[in-house]
């Protein structure tokens, strides 16, 4: 099974006529990844790309350009998962300001994060800020394509985009006395989680 | 431009895109262009877009993922039980409707009609006649359950305070975290319980409700009595509790169950 390309840019054009097995290869390990950001769990990812792809076979006489299956198989993705849930909002969206001083920080270029601490980060996160920030990083489309996939004004998307992207900064980017990011964040020494902008405020220029 | 509406804009943009050339972002590129400070901003967003890129795509593929895949693909296609989902409009045709007449809406009206009836029918006498109790060749079918229920999916999570509420068999080791109902799939009172072990392999626990005896033993056998077609089915009977367990391999099911010398029913 080929994994997704890392580039967010460009997917190579397919004009080839498609069946289910090779959409399952081409297209399977994104879903999977995009089904675990969203849901959280391993299991119901799984569950999440069977049924994307169930419905895909009953559909894929019917898909019309074989280069845009990433984008509708997204989609059925994406709607699937809303029909699933069930779960009041984990996070005020009033909690998700943009917070403009995590950016005064030097942020080195090997920057890495831990993928468990990101996960935490995004189950806290409102459905509607999740879906388009997953989308952002797994869909392969600007904002703009992003907002005509989710049938939004390119402008909600912008703003839940940024406010999204500035949660998972306060949550991720936790600094050393020096002021330099961590780059494998656990915790602060004292067995409690460094959390929130409290950890950079006065380290901003 | 105030602070906030910059840091918005750079978050939209991906790195190496043209997408600052987008109308709604001239004052962004503006900005960068001529503020040295907002362009360091920009690559330090850069910078966590792609770390949060590569870790948002790191994740572990479960062992044998795509064969699960196909292999529920080609039993939908067999069986054609596939649920049709709601799909994206922009990539998928519709069917040309241009020839629907109102005759045909009227016999589709009242088609529907009549197969509602039928089927309020047919529900009424199957409520009011006793299901026959079931027996040890009935459980042979909790392969066909398992195959069903996990095709379908649908669970729901168990709350560790809701879990006192499910009747659990003691030899079950792990504490299964996704149940559902199953009654459909299974006929009787039923619901099902998603095992899943560490590399991946899925196992379901079928609970059903029935006072009759069916001469089952009274604890997990010591290996399932139904080893075919690449499952193997367990069961026994606790009081008025029918479990079935339906695991791939054998050693899954010694994983999943404690099991002592049996006693028939």
């Amino acid at each position: 099974m080929a994994d997704p390309a890392l580039p967010p840019q460009k997917q190579p054009t397919n004009t080839q006529p498609l069946d289910i097995e090779t959409l399952v290869a081409e297209h399977g390990p994104v879903l999977y990844r995009y089904a675990y950001r969203l849901s959280g769990l391993a299991a119901d990812a799984e569950d999440l790309t069977q049924q994307v792809f169930l419905t895909a076979l009953t559909k894929l006489d019917q898909l019309r350009d074989p280069a845009a299956a990433r984008a509708w198989l997204c989609s059925v993705l994406r709607r699937t998962y809303l029909r699933g849930q069930r779960k009041p909002r984990p996070l005020s969206a009033a909690n998700l300001d943009v917070d403009v001083d995590l950016l005064a920080i030097d942020i080195p270029e090997e920057l890495a994060f831990d993928g468990e601490e990101l996960q935490r980060a995004i189950d806290e996160l409102p459905e509607e800020f999740k879906l388009v920030l997953v989308g952002y990083y797994f869909e392969d489309c600007s904002y703009k394509e992003l907002a005509e996939r989710l049938e939004l004004p390119i402008g909600t998307v912008m703003s839940r985009l940024s406010r999204a992207k500035g949660y998972l900064r306060t949550q991720l980017l936790r600094l050393e006395p020096t002021g330099e990011p961590n780059k494998s964040p656990s915790d602060t020494g004292n067995g409690e989680p460094r959390r929130g902008t409290d950890r950079v405020r006065g380290e901003a220029r | 431009m105030n602070d906030r509406d910059l840091i918005t804009g750079l978050d939209a943009c991906r790195p190496a895109s043209d997408d600052l050339r987008q109308p709604e972002l001239r004052a962004v590129a503006e900005s960068i262009a001529s503020d040295a400070h907002v362009a360091e901003i920009r690559v330090r967003i850069e910078r966590i877009d792609a770390a949060t890129f590569r870790a948002m795509h790191n994740i572990s593929l479960p062992v044998g993922l795509e064969s699960r895949l196909i292999a529920r693909l080609q039993e939908a296609a067999s069986g054609d039980t596939v649920g049709l989902e709601a799909t994206s409009p922009s990539a998928v045709s519709t069917p040309d409707r241009r020839n629907s007449s109102t005759s045909r809406r009227k016999w589709l009206a009242w088609s529907g009609g009549l197969a509602t009836a039928v089927a309020a029918m047919v529900a009424a006498v199957m409520f009011f006649r006793p299901a026959p109790p079931l027996e040890r060749h009935d459980l042979e079918w909790g392969r066909d359950w398992h195959l069903q229920i996990v095709a379908s999916g649908d669970w729901q999570r168990i709350k560790p305070d809701e879990l006192d509420e499910h009747a659990l068999p003691s030899e079950l080791r792990p504490t299964p975290q996704r149940y559902r109902d199953a009654s459909s799939i299974v006929g009787r009172d039923a619901y099902a319980y998603d095992l899943k072990l560490p590399d991946g392999t899925r196992a379901t626990l079928f609970v059903i409700r029935q006072a009759t005896r069916a001469g089952l033993p009274t604890s997990a056998p010591p290996q399932p009595q139904s080893p075919t077609l690449g499952l193997n089915v367990a069961y026994w009977q606790r009081g008025d509790v029918i479990y079935v367990l339906v695991v791939e391999r054998i050693e899954d099911y010694r994983r999943l169950v404690t099991t002592t010398p049996q006693v028939a029913a």
